[in-house]
């Protein structure tokens, strides 16, 4: 089985996985998902390394965007906590 | 034991075909079976369901998430975000092939019985041997020698640089031979380039590792066993492509299966020659067609 075949099936059971557990929880917040599905991108990549060096440029890509979105999440929370 | 053979015959000259050939061992015309006919009919809709999943998945989890938050049900919401990345991604990061695989194996087969051709004019008898080279992207050539001798078995590392296909490595007129780029040169530099690494300075330890992770990433096969005895390596490949290849190659063209190795065989005695610095001789490289697994033997020498 080629590398990205194994990383679309290592994300999309971390993804779906976590959306089964924390709705258990009766999580609410959108952003705990997103900041999840942010790492749970980069372990599924690491763990799923080399691609080709198209796959890679574009999972470069899809990598910088997920990381905005944390960074965005964490930059939010941090300014919630020393907001109060 | 000839009773398990059923024979039949090429439909283009007539000759004898085995069951167990795909190609007739006397003009080369494929011999397409019925159940490699269906496998490739499998092979063709495996990789036309990819799209229409990561579309089907990014439609379907646009649609359960947009709903979800005009409704406000968050846990909705997560998994229509959830099915809607995973379809981007099974879309964005699928590499459509930009040449048909067989188009691409026709290509590199006439280049290939070319150097079958040459080797039968020139009756060349013995094995090549692969000069060890460094530097990213550098790729050991291969000189097949006119006979066996103390200089052809050693022969200059400067041959690397060099452009000739006749050359001459010794005073003697047996230290001639023919200096040739390694037909697994490309798959070599593919390999390196996707593990961004100089196999010259990989340590012999990790070269399982190494090798591994770069033949799945280019989608060619997988290493099963890396052995090294006393002056030989012995490399087991999976093969998860190029098997068409390996099978035209050794009904075709035996002198370059067996003395300088086909691309695959060839690619990994180039490693092996970049990674330990040493001359790599290739013994022999079975092909077990049941089971897509190659087994390559090499002598190292200094």
């Amino acid at each position: 089985m080629k590398n990205v075949h194994v990383f679309f099936i290592v994300y999309a059971t971390l993804a779906f996985s976590t959306v089964f557990a924390l709705s258990l929880l009766s999580e609410e917040r959108i952003d705990v998902y997103m900041a999840l599905f942010a790492v749970e991108f980069f372990v599924a990549s690491e763990l799923t390394s080399p691609l080709t060096s198209t796959q890679q440029r574009r999972k470069n890509i899809v990598g910088v965007i997920m990381l905005v979105i944390f960074v965005g999440i964490v930059v939010e929370r941090v300014l919630e906590i020393l907001g109060r | 034991m000839t009773g398990h053979l059923t024979q039949s015959s090429c439909s283009t000259c007539g000759a004898d075909v085995f069951a167990e050939d795909n190609f007739c061992r006397n003009c080369g015309a494929e011999i397409v079976r019925l159940d490699a006919r269906r496998k490739t009919h499998q092979t063709f809709a495996r990789a036309d369901r990819r799209v229409p999943l990561g579309a089907f998945l990014a439609f379907f989890g646009g649609i359960v998430g947009f709903l979800s938050y005009l409704m406000g049900i968050v846990p909705m919401l997560a998994l229509g975000l959830a099915a809607f990345l995973v379809g981007i991604m099974i879309l964005y990061l699928h590499e459509s092939e930009s040449i048909p695989g067989s188009v691409a194996t026709d290509s590199i087969l006439s280049l290939l019985l070319n150097i079958e051709n040459l080797l039968g004019d020139l009756d060349l008898d013995e094995k090549g041997i692969y000069i060890p080279a460094s530097g990213l992207g550098a790729s050991p050539k291969v000189f097949v020698p006119l006979a066996l001798t103390p200089a052809t078995m050693s022969p200059s590392l400067g041959l690397s640089q060099s452009h000739g296909v006749f050359v001459t490595v010794g005073k003697n007129p047996e230290d001639r031979g023919i200096l040739l780029d390694a037909p697994g040169a490309g798959i070599m530099t593919a390999l390196e380039r996707s593990l961004r690494l100089d196999l010259a300075k990989a340590r012999f330890e990790d070269l399982k590792v190494d090798l591994d992770s770069g033949f799945k990433a280019l989608g060619i096969g997988r290493v099963v066993s890396l052995g090294r005895g006393d002056a030989t390596v012995t490399v087991e490949i999976e093969l998860t492509a190029l098997v068409e290849l390996e099978t035209k190659l050794r009904n075709l063209a035996p002198r370059v299966s067996a003395y300088i190795g086909t691309p695959i065989a060839s690619a990994v005695a180039a490693s092996l020659s970049k990674a330990t610095g040493r001359y790599v001789m290739m013994k022999n490289a079975d092909f077990d067609l049941p089971n897509r697994r190659i087994s390559i033997t090499v002598q190292l020498s200094e």
